[in-house]
Order: structure tokens, then sequence, then C-alpha cells
């Protein structure tokens, strides 16, 4: 999409996007995050064709769509709602978008049964929709999707509703079948631990407009802003607003209650890092809990609660009304109200300019 | 701390399904206990019997030393607090505080103390007096559970009351919520069908799965020692990995190995306790993706051939599917540095931890105990 936008009516169902810009591969797994209403089911529509861009340009392989019907694009799409039609047993539901395209009998025979196979679905092909279970209904879905033998597909929340331990299997089975049928999928989501998973690359998104296209990896480590930063990663970073401060030649981050040395990190940011209001970001894997004091900008706190994951434990400190969430894989004992000494990884700060949410480190 | 609430030999029956069988579990006097399982395990089935929506077929629900069921709902001294709170939209924060004391028509001035009193202690007392769909999430979970501690009920009864929240908000509110029960001391019963929510939340877990109960424990006891291939498989963000295996007897060494000689562990210090199992030669090696390692240690066995399937970079770690040479139908996953970004049909050399592997009989589903 090139400088897309569409403004939808006043009380209209979807969302205004504005200015998209972003481009799918071949082959590739794009994934949209962000939360309810921030335009994600808009950007499928207008991808599949369902709704016409007020300004910019939609190409599927090189070529202008804007104008091009969506019967005509060769895109499938999976609703978030499914529809799957309950009067039709699990062939029929298959076969429903060849049929409408008039296929040979023994052309949707075999895309149908193809499909099935793929997915683990033979036994559901002579049951209604009604009898299946959520797993079973999102797998024929995405089976009737498949048998049209598109473009590219867009699915909408496809993972939604089922339960947690049914949506990290569906994730594995998703994968496995964009990567053994080499299609291009655009998936919109916002579970962000979803869309890490699966995405090859990844648009964050914010109220109809894109923060920054990446690499789960480039998202992660290096987040334009600070909300980029905020929406990847489980727990979410921690932000706090500081005073960046130069005094003999020395570079301090001063928060109501810590202050942070940071010349090392300085070396790599440009003349901007002259900011005074910025916003700190660390995240919580990138905290160190000691019992004592080592350096001279230890931070102080108390346990506020702690929470056993099982590999890991999420440990929330308090410094006055401040909450410092740690994420640590130690096996000790944390009790309420335990005094400790916090310290950040220094070369995984984060530092953002706190009126525009850019980011400086 | 004593016995506050307990379910004795809990059966349901809807016809020909037995919802809940012989649930029999003792919660003590101000404990946190969740109760977690995959869909259809009977947990609701629990909290509807508990919550007095449901006749038990047979058994018993005591609490406080009395027998409750045919108590009706309203009588019991259970506090509710379900997903959509409930709160009154209509009534501001103080009235819904109130509501009640009302009902009982307890005096004014009584009323406004209590109320005031568990505002302060639930951080209410700035919003009082506003409208409760302009609450945030946050508010809104101390305004539903402070309404319910001033019904002072001997127990609070909580179902999935985070599941509309999005991800980060809903691990904010857990730990809010956790600290709120420390400070309250109050016994709180928690169903949820998500584990990691189970598992952070409770003193101790109850694991269902079919009507039954699985296993009782701590979080920590659970995670570490679980029971069976049931709770193995389901405590645990990722799932543990169950690798099909056979002993073998080599120079009077105990070893586990599989039909195409992929690995090849030394488990003779679990010789006792598989022999008293009488599983016969074939094992289920259970091991967690977190205990899997690309790095070689002293105490690692030899090293295992795995083919890399697919990578996946979560940011503070990577998590890689693979299978065993030979077997490429089966994928397993482990949990990697995120330095460590190998390509995909890549060989690499794993590893288990002896002490974290997980021998389960395969007739029975037992994890083999030392």
């Amino acid at each position: 999409m090139e400088s897309v936008t569409k403004q939808f009516g006043a009380g209209k169902q979807y969302c205004n996007v504005y200015d998209l810009d972003f481009e799918v591969s071949d082959g590739e797994l794009f994934c949209f995050v962000g939360p309810t209403n921030s335009g994600k089911t808009t950007i499928l529509r207008l991808i599949a064709g369902l709704d016409k861009p007020d300004r910019g340009q939609v190409s599927i392989d090189g070529m202008r769509v804007n104008e091009v019907h969506p019967s005509r694009r060769q895109i499938a799409m999976l609703f978030e709602e499914l529809a799957l039609y309950p009067n039709k047993n699990g062939y029929g539901n298959l076969a429903s978008p060849l049929k409408v395209k008039k296929a040979p009998k023994q052309e949707i025979k075999k895309r149908v049964m193809g499909a099935a196979k793929l997915l683990g679905i033979e036994h559901l092909l002579d049951r209604n929709p009604e009898t299946y279970s959520g797993g079973e209904r999102q797998r024929v879905a995405l089976g009737r999707i498949l048998v049209s033998q598109a473009k590219a597909y867009l699915l909408d929340e496809p993972l939604g509703g089922l339960d947690a331990r049914l949506r990290i299997s569906m994730r594995s089975e998703l994968k496995r079948l964009q990567r053994e049928l080499g299609q291009t999928m655009v998936m919109v989501s916002h579970d962000q631990e979803e869309v890490m998973s699966l995405g090859n690359r990844i648009g964050v998104l914010e109220k109809g407009k894109i923060h920054q296209v990446g690499t789960p990896a480039e998202l992660y480590n290096n987040p334009v802003d600070s909300y980029v930063a905020k929406t990847i990663g489980k727990p979410a970073i921690n932000l706090y607003e500081c005073n960046l401060e130069q005094k003999n030649g020395k570079v301090s981050v001063i928060h109501d209650h810590f202050t942070l040395d940071i010349d090392d990190r300085l070396q790599e940011a440009p003349e901007q890092s002259r900011e005074q209001e910025v916003i700190l970001g660390i995240r919580p894997e990138h905290i160190e809990i000691g019992e004592a004091k080592k350096k001279d900008d230890d931070i102080p706190a108390t346990i506020f609660i702690s929470e056993p994951l099982g590999a890991k434990t999420i440990v929330d400190f308090k410094i006055g009304q401040e909450t410092i969430r740690t994420l640590t894989s130690s096996d000790s004992q944390f009790q309420i109200k335990e005094s400790k000494w916090l310290r950040f990884r220094k070369d995984k700060i984060h530092l953002f300019k706190k009126k525009t949410g850019k980011a400086v480190l | 701390m004593g016995i506050k609430l307990q379910l004795n030999n809990l059966i349901k029956v809807f016809g020909n399904l037995v919802a809940v069988n012989e649930l029999c579990i003792d919660i003590l006097d101000g404990e946190f206990v969740s109760i977690v399982g995959p869909s259809g395990c009977g947990k609701t089935t629990t909290l509807n019997m508990l919550a007095g929506v449901l006749e038990p077929t047979s058994g018993s629900i005591i609490l406080d030393g009395i027998e409750i069921n045919s108590l009706p709902a309203r009588k019991r001294d259970i506090g509710l607090i379900f997903q959509d709170y409930a709160i009154f939209d209509k009534m501001d924060v103080y009235e819904n505080l109130a509501f009640s004391l009302r009902t009982k028509k307890t005096p004014k001035e009584q009323i406004d103390r209590t109320v005031r009193s568990v505002a302060e202690t639930f951080n209410l007392t700035g919003i009082l007096h506003n409208d409760p769909s302009f609450l945030n999430p946050g508010d809104l979970q101390r305004v539903a559970i402070a309404r319910t501690v001033i019904t002072e009920p001997s127990v609070f009864l909580l179902d999935e009351p985070l599941d509309n929240l999005d991800a980060n908000m809903r691990v904010t509110m857990r730990g809010e919520l956790k600290r709120l029960q420390k400070d309250l001391g109050k016994t709180m019963i928690y169903v949820t069908h998500d584990q990691e929510e189970a598992m952070s939340l409770a003193d101790r877990v109850v694991v269902m799965n079919n009507g039954k109960l699985q296993q009782f424990d701590t979080p920590k006891e659970i995670y570490d020692h679980p029971v069976n291939k049931v709770v193995a498989g389901f405590i645990g963000n990722l799932p543990m990995n169950f690798i099909d295996s056979q002993l073998r007897d080599e120079s009077g060494k105990l070893i586990l190995t599989d039909s195409s000689q992929s690995f090849h562990l030394d488990i003779s210090s679990h010789r006792k306790v598989i022999e008293e199992s009488h599983c016969g030669e074939t094992l289920c090696l259970g091991v967690r993706p977190e205990h899997i390692s690309a790095e070689p240690s002293k105490e690692h066995d030899s090293p295992f051939k795995a083919v890399v399937y697919n990578l996946e970079i979560l940011g503070a770690e990577n998590v890689i599917e693979f299978y065993m040479k030979e077997k490429p139908d089966i994928i397993h996953r482990m949990i990697a540095p995120p330095e460590f970004v190998p390509k995909v049909n890549d060989t690499i050399s794993i590893h288990f931890h002896p002490d974290k592997i997980y021998l389960i009989d395969p007739g029975t589903g037992n994890v083999l105990r030392q």
C-alpha cells in the first residue's frame, strides 16, 4: 500500500486509517498488531477490496487494484466471526468457494480433500459446524479459504476465542501450514505474543497509523518510539518520566526516586540526546535483583508482590508510588515487603523524548 | 490455619456425563486457591455448585464446618465476583458499595462509616462519587472487590474476572489482586482456563481434567513435580515435550533411547523407581522446553542431534521448534537465548538436563517419582 488513507463516516463500524505505507513480500507471513479499533480490520478490507481508499494506492503483484472488484483480486479472507455455513457439513463448507466459481466436481473434490488432509479435518467433513469444537471450527474456516488457492490470504484474529492451550497449538499449525504452502499471508491480531511468534515482519498500529514495520527482533530491540516499546514484549516494558542532566561532563537520567549514570550509552546518541524531558524504558527481563548495593546507582526498592510462572517469576517492586516490574528466573523466595537492590542493565535502557515519544537511545 | 471450605466426594452428573467426579479438596482459611484445567474439565461445574447455582448429585460442600449443599445461593456466605463485575451503572461508586448495607436496612451513619473505611482500604476515596461507566479497569476491579468485602463473606469466589482485559492490564491487575488478597487475609477461590494466571495468583492450585482432580499443590510443586502427563502437559507456558522412548540395559547402565537411536540418555539413577513401576520397556520421556539446552555443560549427557524446523524470535528469548532425526512428524520445542539463531534445517546438538526430565509410564500416564 502506498499512502493509503480511508475515512469512514461517524458511527461506522470500521476505523479510519491514515497514510499507510507498507509492502508484503511473496511468501511472507506479515502481521499487524494493535489494540481494538486501531484499524486492523480496515486494512484487511482495503486489501480485499471490500472498501476503497480515499487516497493512495493498493497494488497486488505490482499492479494497481483500487478499482478491481474483490471477487477479481484472488485474495481470500478469513473473518473473525468465521461465518461457517451452519446448514452445510464440513465438505460443503470447504467446497463453497469453488462451487461459487463453478469449478468442476473432480477439481473441487481434489482441493477439498487436499485441504482437509493438510489440516487434519477429514473426520469433520460429514458433520455440521454445530458439532465442532472451537479448534475444529477454526480449522474448517481455514480450510475453506485455503481451497481457493488465492494469491494471498487475509486472517482477521484467526485465533481469537480459543482457550490458552489451544491457541498455542493452533499457532504452530498455522505457521507450519504457511511454511509448507509457501502462501503469502497477512494476519491481524491484538496479541503481541502471537504476532511475534508468527510474523516474518510486523506492523505496529495505533488509531489507524503505522508506528513501525520490522522483524520481531527489530521491534523488540530497536523500537522507534515508546508506543512500539510498550506494545511489544510481555510483561510490558517499564516506562518512567525522567530528566536528562549534564553536569561536569557526566550525563545522568534523573527520576524522582532514582538517578542513573548513562555516559557509556551517550556515545551512540546523536545531538538530540541533549533533550531535557525524556521517558526511560527498561524491560522487566533486563533488571537485575541484588541483595546488596554494589554500584552507586543501584536502586533500593521493596517487593510489592511476586507471581511464580513456572520457569520465571514476575516480581513487582515499589519505590514511592512507582512500580518497577521485573522478570527473573531466580529460584529465590520473594517475600512481600522485603527490600532489594535493583540494577537496570545499562546496555538495554531505552530513552524516548517525552513530547513526541520518539526514541533517542 | 484452620480449614475454611471442604469439598467431600463431590459428584455432579448430567445424564451420561460425569462432569465432576469425586472431588475432594480442603481449602485453608486465608488461602488463595485457583482451579484450572482444559475445557470440559469440570471447573465451571464445580464453581456453580459452590455458588449455589447447581446442586451436587452427591457429596458435600462444607463451609466453616456447616454443610451448605441445599442452601440457596443468596443465603450462602460466599461473595461472587464474576467477569462482568455486575456493578450497577445507574449508581455512583458510593451507592454501589452501600447497596448491600441499605438492603439490610443498616442505619445511615453506620453505612457511611463502613463505606468510607472500606473505600480507604481500597484506594477509592477519591472516586466515591464517580460514575462507574467511566472507571478504568483497576478501579473497577477494586470497586467490585470492595463491594463484596462489605458484605463480609466467608469466602470469595472469582470466575475469570480478568478475561476481558488486554494482556498488559491483566498482568498488572493480577499483581494487585494477589496483593489485595494477602492484605485482606480472606479465602479466595479463583477459576480460570489460563494456567499462567492460576500459577501466578494461587497459594495452591487445583488441576482438574475430565471431572477428576489431578493434583492439588503449590505452583512450585506442580511445576517441578507434576504427578501425571495431564498436569505435566498442561502447566508451564509452553507445553512439555513428550518423547516416546525405549529402555535398554547396556553394560550395567540403564539407557533411554528411541527407535532411531537419535538420543542416548543414561538414567541409571532412576533404576529403582523404574523397576518398581513394572512399565516394561517403553517409557514416555517428558522434558520442558526451558530445560533443553544447546549449550553443553558437565552435568549434561551426550548431545542429541536435532533438526531445526522453525525459529521464533520473541525478543527476550527464542523458541526453536525441532524434530529428532528420522522423526520429522513430531515437532518439539526448546527455549534458547536471543543470540542463538540457527537456520531452518540446520542440525543442532541439544542437551537434556538429567535432573529435569520426567519419566512417564505410558500405560497409566503417571510420572515415576524418585
